[in-house]
């Protein structure tokens, strides 16, 4: 099959995919709403377009995509984008409380609780799901507009929901400097409070390589792995929400976590054993002995100023990007 | 042993020491460093795993940095498994018990509708009640329970036990002399057009023509429904044969019905004339009641049969074992699948534009469509038709090919067709050679 640019223009991508088209019209029911095959096509290419921008993407891939597409769902945002009353009252009858329950429930996530305020919260969408008139007299803009049929209507409302209250959080949250933030004590540093060590003239170097191996082990870690470090170690996140998050049970995620923090150690361990050639102007730097790489971790138990975003930038590792 | 047991704990201490380093750098990390955030839709498509591998590990890429978009996936997460408050069940009761009846969306002041629906409720039952109290009263006319010694007047002018009234013998089963209530009429009757016989209905339909084919011969041959599940048009049942000691009442029209019996073959649809059976039961002006009821019951059926074909003229019907998967296909080439019974149908691409004339599903993703001027394809897997190479030796000299009138399908590989003039070719390889039998 000839490969067909991803930005196909609304004429060409109806004809080439026109009986597919009529077959997902019929599933998608969208006689009902009166809504013409047209402007399915329409959404349907905006849906491939957005998919697959900037990707070349063969007949047989878009159709497999296309196929895919949540229609029935794809239909009734349409409907109702184009301002198709019966579809609204529909999308109404449906939604609506399932919306209110998904607000309480997202505010009960962050601490908050409220009939009246998830109702708010939840009511608040309706307006943009309607449409609303960017000019006096120019058409309605409405956020089904952005719906694409990828997942079902009514969790992608609810990330809607989730999204603009997280951000809501992020704008009003008082920022608390990390610097005066009291560090919890990680296992042994108190003990090396009590007890302080002669100074070390090594430990810079030390830690400095410390910093380095651990960038370079993370990138070299699987996504979901380093994901759910980044859920329980900086959102804290119980192993429960986590699971949640990510579809996975529990135990799954307390079993990987610890698969995953082992790996990261062997990996630093290697690569402390490793060392660094010569590289941009740098100097090669040997690899560490075991009684050395003890040390480096005993100081790592300690505080100990870690910047990821500059460690990312010197990696050595192939860009997790 | 404990120096091991020190060892193992100080590793666990260090791995401890290295996530929680790693969890503070990431909270850290500043947000342009993570690049673009996905739309609600992508982060709606990760939670429904609906994301493609390649994105799913893009954007799994993507969480790990940007703490922005983890609390988004777990508020997403707890909104999504959030449990439905008392009025949300009990609402949710609501609209499950008025799922059948869809006028009834809840509105306030819709209180007539669902009396006026409550009354509808009674009156579709009325009907096959007044049908079953006929029946059951023409029973007992026929044969009284508490007679038991010598015949009596009534019973001279009534038809022997061993013959059947016409048009009764597939609505009264032999085995069971008291009939059950049974919602047949409903069933029976005539649907609009466009739409097609369920599977349920499919299923009464079967249990009719096995009670059919339990009766005389020439009631099998009346209820050729066998014939209409396989595709092929239906025929008007030829009247059963005339009671040896008939009473004259019934002889008449037995006669009648014998006199006009369309002589039609049975391939060939005679949808302009009423039965012959419809006809005898007009003549009968005397007959009971509870025989009009039957006869009533009968020409429902019927009419219901023909339905099948008049609401879509020229549209054939094929069913797959389990009664769940069904094929339409009409002229054009026009072919349309439903697997929910019937309820609702889907286009499918065709690979020829001939009348389709017949077609067989031995399996629930196999079917055979055969029909003009040469006309065959199958699909293998449900979804796709591909065309099937007609016999070559069924052109005859003139390069023409036949009108397949038939097509009977044990497999994917093995199918049967038989030509307008009844000439049948089978393969047993898909189609890539057949054998004339």
């Amino acid at each position: 099959m000839p490969q067909v640019p991803a930005l196909a223009s609304h004429a060409a991508f109806s004809a080439q995919h026109s009986q597919l088209i009529e077959i997902l019209y019929v599933e998608a029911k969208c006689a009902r709403w009166e809504l013409p095959q047209d402007s399915f096509a329409e959404a349907l290419r905006r849906s491939a377009d957005k998919r697959f921008r900037n990707a070349q993407a063969g007949h047989l891939e878009i159709e497999a995509y296309l196929k895919s597409l949540r229609v029935a769902d794809l239909g009734l945002a349409c409907a109702c984008a184009a301002g198709c009353e019966t579809a609204w009252e529909f999308f109404v009858a449906e939604f609506r409380s399932e919306l209110r329950s998904a607000a309480r429930a997202i505010l009960r996530a962050s601490g908050q609780s409220g009939d009246a305020r998830a109702e708010e919260l939840a009511d608040s969408l309706h307006a943009e799901l309607y449409g609303v008139r960017t000019t006096g007299t120019g058409p309605r803009k409405s956020l089904f507009e952005y719906f694409h049929g990828r997942s079902k209507l009514s969790t992608w409302l609810h990330a809607v929901l989730a999204q603009r209250h997280v951000d809501l959080l992020r704008t009003n949250a008082k920022i608390v400097s990390l610097e005066t933030e009291p560090e919890s004590d990680a296992p042994g540093l108190s003990a090396a409070r009590a007890n302080p060590a002669p100074p070390d003239p090594d430990r810079e170097m030390y830690l400095s390589r410390l910093g380095r191996a651990l960038s370079e082990a993370l990138a070299g870690l699987p996504a979901r792995e380093r994901l759910m470090l980044a859920c329980y170690y900086t959102d804290q996140l119980t192993l429960a929400e986590i699971g949640r998050t990510l579809r996975e049970h529990e135990s799954t995620i307390s079993r990987q976590l610890d698969r995953t923090r082992r790996a990261l150690r062997e990996s630093v361990v290697a690569i402390l054993r490793r060392g660094w050639a010569a590289r941009d102007g740098r100097p090669a730097e040997p690899g560490l002995d075991e009684a050395q790489i003890e040390r480096a971790f005993e100081y790592a138990l300690e505080d100990w100023p870690f910047d990821l975003s500059r460690s990312l930038s010197q990696t050595e590792s192939p860009g997790k990007r | 042993m404990n120096e091991n047991k020190n060892n193992e704990s100080r590793a666990r201490l260090h791995e401890e020491a290295l996530a929680r380093r790693v969890g503070k750098a990431l909270d850290r990390l500043l947000p342009a460093g993570t690049g673009e955030c996905p739309d609600a839709e992508l982060i709606a498509a990760y939670q429904e795993r609906a994301l493609q591998p390649d994105e799913i590990s893009q954007w799994e890429n993507h969480f790990a940095d940007c703490s922005r978009c983890r609390k988004i996936l777990a508020v997403l997460a707890a909104s999504v498994d959030a449990p439905l408050s008392e009025k949300e069940v009990a609402r949710l009761g609501e609209l499950v018990g008025v799922a059948e009846r869809p006028s009834l969306v809840e509105m306030p002041g819709k209180a007539k509708q669902i009396r006026r629906n409550r009354f509808d409720w009674r009156v579709r039952w009325l009907a096959p009640a007044l049908g079953i109290a006929a029946v059951l009263a023409l029973w007992f006319a026929v044969r009284p329970p508490w007679h038991t010694a010598g015949p009596s007047e009534n019973l001279i002018a009534q038809a022997r036990k061993s013959e059947p009234l016409p048009g009764t013998d597939a609505l009264i089963p032999k085995e069971h002399p008291v009939l059950e209530p049974r919602p047949a009429a409903p069933a029976l009757t005539p649907p609009p057009a466009n739409r097609i016989v369920s599977g349920k209905e499919t299923d009464e339909l079967k249990t009719e023509i096995a009670r059919a084919e339990a009766a005389p011969e020439n009631a099998k041959k009346g209820l050729a429904n066998s014939d209409l599940l396989n595709g092929k048009p239906l025929a008007p049942p030829p009247p059963a044969p005339p009671p040896a000691a008939a009473t004259p009442q019934f002889q008449a029209a037995d006669e009648l019905a014998n006199r006009n019996a369309p002589g039609a073959a049975p391939d060939s649809p005679a949808r302009d004339k009423p039965p012959a059976r419809e006809r005898a039961d007009e003549i009968a002006p005397s007959a009971t009641g509870a025989a009009a009821a039957i006869s009533k019951s009968t020409r429902s059926m019927q009419t219901f049969s023909s339905a099948l074909n008049t609401a879509n003229l020229g549209e054939i019907l094929i069913a797959a074992p389990s009664g769940k998967i069904l094929w339409r296909a009409g002229k054009a080439g026009k072919i349309q699948r439903s697997v929910d019974a019937g309820r609702t149908w889907i286009l499918q691409a065709s690979p020829l534009t001939q009348d389709w004339t017949a077609g067989s599903a031995p399996v629930d993703t196999v079917c055979w469509l055969v029909g003009r001027n040469g006309a065959i394809a199958r699909t293998a897997d449900g979804e796709h038709w591909a065309q099937i190479v007609p016999p070559v030796q069924a052109s005859g000299g003139a390069s023409q090919l036949p009108d397949w009138a038939g097509v009977t399908a044990a497999r994917a590989q093995d199918a049967t067709i038989t030509s307008s003039d009844q000439k049948r070719y089978r393969t047993q390889d898909g189609g890539q050679t057949w054998q004339l039998q």
